[in-house]
Protein backbone atom coordinates (compact mmCIF):
# COMPACT_ATOMS: atom_id res chain seq x y z
CA UNK A 1 0.00 0.00 0.00
CA UNK A 2 1.47 3.41 -1.25
CA UNK A 3 0.88 5.15 2.25
CA UNK A 4 -1.55 3.24 4.98
CA UNK A 5 -1.78 6.40 6.91
CA UNK A 6 -3.26 8.72 4.48
CA UNK A 7 -7.27 9.55 4.49
CA UNK A 8 -7.97 7.52 1.45
CA UNK A 9 -6.47 4.29 2.55
CA UNK A 10 -7.45 4.92 5.96
CA UNK A 11 -11.35 4.89 4.71
CA UNK A 12 -11.06 2.40 2.85
CA UNK A 13 -9.76 -0.11 5.01
CA UNK A 14 -12.59 1.23 7.66
CA UNK A 15 -15.27 0.77 4.89
CA UNK A 16 -13.78 -3.03 3.91
CA UNK A 17 -14.67 -3.81 7.56
CA UNK A 18 -17.98 -4.22 7.19
CA UNK A 19 -20.09 -7.63 5.52
CA UNK A 20 -22.57 -5.57 3.83
CA UNK A 21 -20.34 -3.20 1.87
CA UNK A 22 -18.32 -5.67 0.86
CA UNK A 23 -21.31 -7.43 -0.86
CA UNK A 24 -22.32 -3.84 -2.02
CA UNK A 25 -19.05 -3.63 -3.95
CA UNK A 26 -19.12 -6.59 -5.74
CA UNK A 27 -23.00 -6.36 -6.58
CA UNK A 28 -22.02 -2.99 -8.30
CA UNK A 29 -19.05 -5.04 -10.13
CA UNK A 30 -21.24 -7.45 -10.92
CA UNK A 31 -23.84 -4.58 -12.17
CA UNK A 32 -21.24 -3.46 -14.63
CA UNK A 33 -19.34 -5.84 -15.64
CA UNK A 34 -22.14 -8.66 -16.26
CA UNK A 35 -19.51 -11.45 -15.03
CA UNK A 36 -18.37 -12.63 -11.53
CA UNK A 37 -14.80 -13.16 -12.65
CA UNK A 38 -14.50 -9.70 -13.97
CA UNK A 39 -16.51 -8.04 -10.87
CA UNK A 40 -13.73 -9.49 -9.05
CA UNK A 41 -10.82 -8.09 -10.69
CA UNK A 42 -12.59 -4.74 -11.25
CA UNK A 43 -13.46 -4.17 -7.48
CA UNK A 44 -9.52 -5.09 -6.47
CA UNK A 45 -8.33 -2.59 -9.30
CA UNK A 46 -10.93 0.16 -8.39
CA UNK A 47 -9.78 -0.03 -4.74
CA UNK A 48 -6.07 0.26 -5.63
CA UNK A 49 -7.28 3.37 -7.63
CA UNK A 50 -9.30 4.85 -4.30
CA UNK A 51 -6.66 4.36 -2.20
CA UNK A 52 -3.62 6.25 -3.59
CA UNK A 53 -3.30 9.34 -1.82
CA UNK A 54 -3.96 11.23 -4.93
CA UNK A 55 -7.74 9.97 -4.88
CA UNK A 56 -7.98 11.92 -1.93
CA UNK A 57 -10.31 14.34 -3.90
CA UNK A 58 -13.35 11.29 -3.87
CA UNK A 59 -13.10 11.53 0.19
CA UNK A 60 -16.55 13.89 -0.39
CA UNK A 61 -18.27 11.37 -1.99
CA UNK A 62 -20.04 8.17 -0.20
CA UNK A 63 -17.51 5.43 -0.46
CA UNK A 64 -19.83 3.00 -2.73
CA UNK A 65 -20.30 6.37 -4.80
CA UNK A 66 -16.82 6.76 -5.56
CA UNK A 67 -15.55 3.75 -6.23
CA UNK A 68 -18.94 2.95 -8.38
CA UNK A 69 -17.51 6.22 -10.63
CA UNK A 70 -14.03 4.56 -10.09
CA UNK A 71 -15.17 1.00 -11.05
CA UNK A 72 -17.18 2.17 -14.53
CA UNK A 73 -14.48 4.57 -15.62
CA UNK A 74 -11.82 1.61 -14.68
CA UNK A 75 -13.95 -0.77 -16.79
CA UNK A 76 -14.15 1.52 -20.11
CA UNK A 77 -10.56 1.63 -20.07
CA UNK A 78 -9.79 -1.69 -19.71
CA UNK A 79 -12.25 -2.47 -22.60
CA UNK A 80 -10.61 0.21 -24.68
CA UNK A 81 -7.17 -1.06 -23.97
CA UNK A 82 -8.19 -4.71 -24.78
CA UNK A 83 -9.82 -3.46 -28.15
CA UNK A 84 -6.70 -1.52 -28.59
CA UNK A 85 -4.34 -5.00 -27.96
CA UNK A 86 -6.39 -6.62 -30.33
CA UNK A 87 -6.80 -3.98 -32.89
CA UNK A 88 -3.06 -4.42 -32.89
CA UNK A 89 -2.39 -8.12 -33.05
CA UNK A 90 -4.81 -8.76 -35.36
CA UNK A 91 -3.00 -6.86 -38.01
CA UNK A 92 0.52 -8.28 -36.96
CA UNK A 93 1.64 -4.77 -36.45
CA UNK A 94 2.80 -5.69 -32.77
CA UNK A 95 5.77 -7.57 -31.18
CA UNK A 96 3.35 -9.38 -29.07
CA UNK A 97 1.79 -8.50 -25.89
CA UNK A 98 5.06 -7.37 -24.16
CA UNK A 99 5.91 -4.92 -26.48
CA UNK A 100 2.54 -3.05 -25.61
CA UNK A 101 2.52 -3.10 -22.49
CA UNK A 102 5.31 -1.82 -21.93
CA UNK A 103 4.06 1.82 -23.76
CA UNK A 104 1.80 2.88 -20.67
CA UNK A 105 2.48 6.73 -21.14
CA UNK A 106 1.49 6.31 -25.17
CA UNK A 107 -1.49 3.94 -24.03
CA UNK A 108 -2.81 6.34 -21.29
CA UNK A 109 -2.53 9.99 -22.95
CA UNK A 110 -4.62 7.88 -26.25
CA UNK A 111 -7.22 6.61 -23.74
CA UNK A 112 -7.32 9.96 -22.10
CA UNK A 113 -8.13 11.76 -25.61
CA UNK A 114 -10.46 9.20 -26.93
CA UNK A 115 -12.37 9.76 -23.20
CA UNK A 116 -11.93 13.44 -23.65
CA UNK A 117 -13.96 13.18 -26.85
CA UNK A 118 -16.29 10.84 -25.95
CA UNK A 119 -17.56 12.91 -22.68
CA UNK A 120 -17.33 15.99 -24.81
CA UNK A 121 -19.67 14.36 -27.62
CA UNK A 122 -22.06 12.97 -24.90
CA UNK A 123 -22.21 16.32 -23.22
CA UNK A 124 -23.29 18.10 -25.79
CA UNK A 125 -25.66 16.00 -27.20
CA UNK A 126 -27.38 15.69 -23.78
CA UNK A 127 -27.84 20.01 -23.57
CA UNK A 128 -28.56 19.69 -27.27
CA UNK A 129 -31.49 17.44 -26.32
CA UNK A 130 -32.85 19.23 -23.07
CA UNK A 131 -32.02 22.79 -23.37
CA UNK A 132 -35.32 24.13 -24.39
CA UNK A 133 -37.45 21.84 -22.14
CA UNK A 134 -35.53 21.29 -18.77
CA UNK A 135 -33.69 24.96 -18.83
CA UNK A 136 -32.88 24.54 -14.93
CA UNK A 137 -31.12 20.98 -15.88
CA UNK A 138 -29.10 23.10 -18.28
CA UNK A 139 -28.41 25.51 -16.23
CA UNK A 140 -27.03 22.78 -13.52
CA UNK A 141 -25.29 21.60 -16.03
CA UNK A 142 -23.49 24.85 -16.67
CA UNK A 143 -22.77 25.45 -13.02
CA UNK A 144 -20.71 21.66 -12.75
CA UNK A 145 -19.29 22.22 -16.00
CA UNK A 146 -16.94 25.47 -14.35
CA UNK A 147 -16.56 23.26 -11.02
CA UNK A 148 -19.80 24.06 -9.24
CA UNK A 149 -21.18 21.00 -8.37
CA UNK A 150 -23.07 20.92 -4.84
CA UNK A 151 -26.84 21.45 -4.79
CA UNK A 152 -26.39 23.81 -2.29
CA UNK A 153 -24.59 26.05 -3.94
CA UNK A 154 -26.19 25.72 -7.18
CA UNK A 155 -29.84 26.15 -5.62
CA UNK A 156 -28.16 29.39 -4.07
CA UNK A 157 -26.71 31.09 -7.77
CA UNK A 158 -29.67 29.58 -9.54
CA UNK A 159 -32.08 31.43 -6.95
CA UNK A 160 -34.02 28.00 -6.47
CA UNK A 161 -34.93 25.85 -4.28
CA UNK A 162 -32.94 22.78 -3.43
CA UNK A 163 -35.95 20.45 -4.16
CA UNK A 164 -35.96 22.34 -7.68
CA UNK A 165 -32.12 21.84 -8.20
CA UNK A 166 -32.75 17.78 -6.91
CA UNK A 167 -35.97 17.65 -9.97
CA UNK A 168 -33.12 19.14 -12.54
CA UNK A 169 -30.47 16.47 -11.38
CA UNK A 170 -33.27 13.88 -11.87
CA UNK A 171 -33.39 14.94 -15.66
CA UNK A 172 -29.59 14.99 -16.41
CA UNK A 173 -29.87 11.14 -14.55
CA UNK A 174 -32.16 10.29 -16.72
CA UNK A 175 -31.58 11.34 -19.97
CA UNK A 176 -28.12 10.90 -19.25
CA UNK A 177 -28.25 7.50 -18.43
CA UNK A 178 -30.34 7.30 -21.70
CA UNK A 179 -27.70 8.83 -23.91
CA UNK A 180 -24.94 7.10 -22.40
CA UNK A 181 -26.73 3.36 -22.80
CA UNK A 182 -27.65 4.13 -26.40
CA UNK A 183 -23.80 5.60 -27.25
CA UNK A 184 -22.62 2.00 -25.86
CA UNK A 185 -24.76 0.21 -27.58
CA UNK A 186 -23.87 1.81 -31.10
CA UNK A 187 -19.94 1.59 -29.29
CA UNK A 188 -20.06 -2.34 -28.97
CA UNK A 189 -21.77 -2.32 -32.60
CA UNK A 190 -18.84 -0.25 -34.18
CA UNK A 191 -16.01 -2.44 -32.63
CA UNK A 192 -17.75 -5.38 -33.43
CA UNK A 193 -18.11 -4.56 -36.99
CA UNK A 194 -14.10 -3.11 -36.45
CA UNK A 195 -13.05 -6.71 -35.46
CA UNK A 196 -14.95 -8.87 -38.28
CA UNK A 197 -13.65 -6.83 -40.71
CA UNK A 198 -9.87 -7.51 -39.11
CA UNK A 199 -10.38 -11.31 -39.54
CA UNK A 200 -12.14 -11.26 -42.60
CA UNK A 201 -10.01 -9.95 -45.20
CA UNK A 202 -11.21 -9.03 -49.00
CA UNK A 203 -11.57 -11.51 -51.07
CA UNK A 204 -9.28 -11.33 -54.19
CA UNK A 205 -6.64 -10.77 -51.74
CA UNK A 206 -6.21 -14.18 -50.64
CA UNK B 1 -25.70 31.74 -18.62
CA UNK B 2 -22.39 31.28 -20.78
CA UNK B 3 -23.29 30.52 -24.25
CA UNK B 4 -23.43 26.98 -25.17
CA UNK B 5 -19.75 26.61 -27.15
CA UNK B 6 -17.76 27.88 -23.83
CA UNK B 7 -19.26 25.20 -22.01
CA UNK B 8 -16.93 22.40 -20.75
CA UNK B 9 -18.37 19.46 -22.04
CA UNK B 10 -15.97 17.12 -21.01
CA UNK B 11 -16.53 18.19 -17.27
CA UNK B 12 -19.94 18.45 -17.58
CA UNK B 13 -20.42 15.02 -18.43
CA UNK B 14 -18.27 14.12 -15.70
CA UNK B 15 -20.54 15.72 -13.54
CA UNK B 16 -23.70 13.54 -14.89
CA UNK B 17 -21.74 10.51 -14.82
CA UNK B 18 -20.95 11.10 -10.82
CA UNK B 19 -25.17 11.86 -10.91
CA UNK B 20 -25.55 8.79 -12.11
CA UNK B 21 -23.38 6.64 -9.81
CA UNK B 22 -24.25 8.00 -7.08
CA UNK B 23 -27.73 6.77 -8.18
CA UNK B 24 -26.43 3.37 -8.53
CA UNK B 25 -24.93 3.18 -5.52
CA UNK B 26 -27.72 4.23 -3.33
CA UNK B 27 -30.08 2.09 -4.97
CA UNK B 28 -27.41 -0.85 -3.43
CA UNK B 29 -27.47 0.72 -0.24
CA UNK B 30 -30.68 0.86 0.19
CA UNK B 31 -31.61 -3.31 -0.80
CA UNK B 32 -32.29 -5.04 2.08
CA UNK B 33 -29.49 -8.36 3.28
CA UNK B 34 -31.95 -10.61 1.38
CA UNK B 35 -32.45 -8.25 -1.46
CA UNK B 36 -29.04 -7.92 -2.00
CA UNK B 37 -28.04 -12.05 -1.56
CA UNK B 38 -30.88 -12.25 -4.20
CA UNK B 39 -29.85 -9.72 -6.99
CA UNK B 40 -25.83 -11.11 -6.14
CA UNK B 41 -27.28 -14.67 -7.00
CA UNK B 42 -29.34 -13.84 -9.77
CA UNK B 43 -26.06 -12.11 -11.33
CA UNK B 44 -24.15 -15.40 -10.91
CA UNK B 45 -22.30 -14.73 -7.94
CA UNK B 46 -22.27 -16.65 -4.42
CA UNK B 47 -22.64 -14.48 -1.66
CA UNK B 48 -21.37 -16.28 0.25
CA UNK B 49 -17.92 -16.13 -2.25
CA UNK B 50 -17.21 -12.38 -1.12
CA UNK B 51 -13.61 -12.16 0.36
CA UNK B 52 -12.68 -11.01 3.47
CA UNK B 53 -11.35 -7.70 3.93
CA UNK B 54 -7.83 -9.17 4.57
CA UNK B 55 -7.94 -11.01 1.35
CA UNK B 56 -9.32 -8.27 -0.40
CA UNK B 57 -6.66 -5.77 0.89
CA UNK B 58 -4.16 -8.30 -0.21
CA UNK B 59 -5.55 -8.32 -3.67
CA UNK B 60 -4.92 -4.56 -3.54
CA UNK B 61 -1.32 -4.59 -2.14
CA UNK B 62 -0.86 -7.25 -5.53
CA UNK B 63 -2.09 -4.80 -7.41
CA UNK B 64 -0.18 -1.95 -6.26
CA UNK B 65 3.26 -4.01 -6.43
CA UNK B 66 2.59 -5.11 -9.57
CA UNK B 67 1.72 -1.78 -11.00
CA UNK B 68 5.14 -0.06 -9.13
CA UNK B 69 6.96 -3.17 -11.01
CA UNK B 70 5.87 -2.26 -14.54
CA UNK B 71 6.15 1.29 -13.72
CA UNK B 72 10.06 0.77 -13.26
CA UNK B 73 10.04 -1.63 -15.72
CA UNK B 74 8.65 1.04 -18.08
CA UNK B 75 11.40 3.64 -16.83
CA UNK B 76 14.14 1.35 -17.38
CA UNK B 77 13.74 0.23 -20.57
CA UNK B 78 14.11 3.44 -21.99
CA UNK B 79 16.64 3.30 -24.71
CA UNK B 80 19.46 5.05 -24.63
CA UNK B 81 21.82 5.69 -27.21
CA UNK B 82 25.22 3.91 -27.19
CA UNK B 83 28.49 6.38 -27.06
CA UNK B 84 32.10 5.57 -27.82
CA UNK B 85 33.89 5.32 -24.48
CA UNK B 86 35.37 8.78 -23.76
CA UNK B 87 39.28 9.30 -23.49
CA UNK B 88 39.96 11.14 -20.99
CA UNK B 89 40.81 14.19 -21.50
CA UNK B 90 41.42 15.52 -18.42
CA UNK B 91 44.73 17.62 -18.72
CA UNK B 92 42.32 19.96 -20.93
CA UNK B 93 39.66 19.49 -18.70
CA UNK B 94 41.70 20.85 -15.78
CA UNK B 95 42.78 23.58 -17.50
CA UNK B 96 39.74 24.67 -18.29
CA UNK B 97 38.70 24.38 -14.73
CA UNK B 98 41.38 26.51 -13.58
CA UNK B 99 40.87 29.51 -16.05
CA UNK B 100 36.93 29.21 -15.22
CA UNK B 101 38.00 29.29 -11.40
CA UNK B 102 40.50 32.58 -12.05
CA UNK B 103 37.82 34.07 -13.86
CA UNK B 104 35.08 33.78 -11.27
CA UNK B 105 37.49 35.11 -8.25
CA UNK B 106 38.38 37.83 -10.34
CA UNK B 107 34.97 38.83 -11.13
CA UNK B 108 33.70 38.12 -7.02
CA UNK B 109 37.34 39.42 -5.73
CA UNK B 110 38.53 42.00 -8.06
CA UNK B 111 38.67 45.12 -5.72
CA UNK B 112 40.30 43.48 -2.68
CA UNK B 113 43.13 41.64 -5.53
CA UNK B 114 43.53 45.17 -6.98
CA UNK B 115 43.73 46.95 -3.16
CA UNK B 116 46.68 44.10 -2.09
CA UNK B 117 48.76 44.80 -4.94
CA UNK B 118 48.31 48.19 -4.43
CA UNK B 119 49.66 48.33 -0.89
CA UNK B 120 45.71 50.26 -0.05
CA UNK B 121 42.97 49.34 2.28
CA UNK B 122 39.99 47.96 0.61
CA UNK B 123 37.13 50.02 1.03
CA UNK B 124 34.94 48.34 3.59
CA UNK B 125 31.61 46.74 2.27
CA UNK B 126 29.07 44.00 3.28
CA UNK B 127 30.80 40.64 3.05
CA UNK B 128 30.64 38.88 0.07
CA UNK B 129 28.01 35.89 0.50
CA UNK B 130 30.22 33.71 -2.07
CA UNK B 131 29.38 30.19 -2.89
CA UNK B 132 29.55 28.06 -5.87
CA UNK B 133 26.47 28.61 -8.10
CA UNK B 134 24.41 25.64 -7.47
CA UNK B 135 22.20 24.04 -10.51
CA UNK B 136 18.53 22.79 -8.75
CA UNK B 137 17.62 19.72 -8.52
CA UNK B 138 15.17 18.81 -11.59
CA UNK B 139 11.77 18.17 -10.52
CA UNK B 140 10.31 14.67 -10.13
CA UNK B 141 7.49 13.44 -11.64
CA UNK B 142 5.44 14.11 -9.09
CA UNK B 143 6.61 17.82 -8.49
CA UNK B 144 6.01 18.51 -12.18
CA UNK B 145 2.39 16.95 -11.76
CA UNK B 146 1.89 19.04 -8.56
CA UNK B 147 2.98 22.03 -10.48
CA UNK B 148 0.69 21.47 -13.01
CA UNK B 149 -2.35 20.88 -10.70
CA UNK B 150 -1.30 24.10 -9.10
CA UNK B 151 -1.00 25.95 -12.36
CA UNK B 152 -4.66 25.29 -12.95
CA UNK B 153 -5.49 26.12 -9.45
CA UNK B 154 -4.56 29.72 -10.34
CA UNK B 155 -6.50 29.68 -13.09
CA UNK B 156 -9.31 28.25 -11.48
CA UNK B 157 -8.96 30.55 -8.67
CA UNK B 158 -8.12 34.11 -10.84
CA UNK B 159 -12.17 32.48 -12.56
CA UNK B 160 -13.26 32.61 -8.82
CA UNK B 161 -13.92 28.84 -9.49
CA UNK B 162 -13.28 27.89 -5.79
CA UNK B 163 -14.32 24.89 -5.95
CA UNK B 164 -11.63 23.58 -8.32
CA UNK B 165 -9.47 25.68 -7.18
CA UNK B 166 -9.08 24.30 -4.28
CA UNK B 167 -9.39 20.32 -5.78
CA UNK B 168 -6.58 21.37 -7.87
CA UNK B 169 -4.57 22.44 -4.53
CA UNK B 170 -5.42 19.26 -2.76
CA UNK B 171 -3.89 17.44 -5.62
CA UNK B 172 -1.33 19.08 -5.82
CA UNK B 173 -0.21 18.95 -2.23
CA UNK B 174 -1.13 15.31 -1.87
CA UNK B 175 1.75 14.89 -4.66
CA UNK B 176 4.12 17.49 -3.32
CA UNK B 177 3.75 18.78 0.55
CA UNK B 178 6.52 20.88 0.13
CA UNK B 179 5.40 23.32 -2.66
CA UNK B 180 2.49 24.10 -0.30
CA UNK B 181 4.68 26.96 0.97
CA UNK B 182 5.27 28.62 -2.65
CA UNK B 183 3.76 32.20 -2.14
CA UNK B 184 1.44 31.51 -5.03
CA UNK B 185 -0.59 28.58 -3.28
CA UNK B 186 -0.63 30.26 -0.29
CA UNK B 187 -2.33 33.08 -1.90
CA UNK B 188 -4.63 31.37 -3.71
CA UNK B 189 -5.55 29.41 0.32
CA UNK B 190 -5.62 32.64 1.59
CA UNK B 191 -8.41 33.52 -1.04
CA UNK B 192 -10.27 30.37 -0.72
CA UNK B 193 -9.69 30.49 3.32
CA UNK B 194 -11.66 34.65 2.40
CA UNK B 195 -14.27 32.98 0.80
CA UNK B 196 -15.10 30.21 2.68
CA UNK B 197 -15.25 32.51 5.83
CA UNK B 198 -17.74 35.32 3.77
CA UNK B 199 -21.10 34.99 4.20
CA UNK B 200 -22.84 34.91 1.58
CA UNK B 201 -25.02 37.61 0.29
CA UNK B 202 -27.99 37.04 -1.38
CA UNK B 203 -28.06 37.18 -5.06
CA UNK B 204 -24.31 37.83 -5.54
CA UNK B 205 -22.57 34.48 -6.06
CA UNK B 206 -19.96 33.47 -3.70
CA UNK B 207 -16.43 35.15 -4.84
CA UNK B 208 -18.20 38.74 -6.52
CA UNK B 209 -17.12 41.53 -4.20
CA UNK B 210 -19.57 44.66 -3.95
Amino acid sequence: MSDPDSPSSTRVVAELKSDKTRSQLFRLGLQITGSAADADDLVADSLEQVIRPEASAGLKWTFLTQLTFTMRKLWNQQRRAVRFEREFADEDVAQGKKGISHEPPADEELDRRRTLAVHRKLGAQLIAEIRDKHPLAVQCYELAAKGIEERAEQARILGATIEDVDKAHDVLRYQGRRIREEWEVAEALRMKELRMKARRPPRGEL
Amino acid sequence: MSAPEEIDHARGWMFVEKLLAEEDAGRVERLSDKELEDEMRAGGYDPALVPSAEVLLARVEARAAERAKTEAEAQGARVIPMRPPRRSHWVLTLVAAMFALFIVVMVRQGPAIVAFFKHEPAEIGPDNSWSPPRAPAPPTPAQKEAEAFRDKAVTHCDHMQWSMCRLNLDYAQALDPAGEDSPRVQKARAQIREIDEAPYSGDKPPGKKP
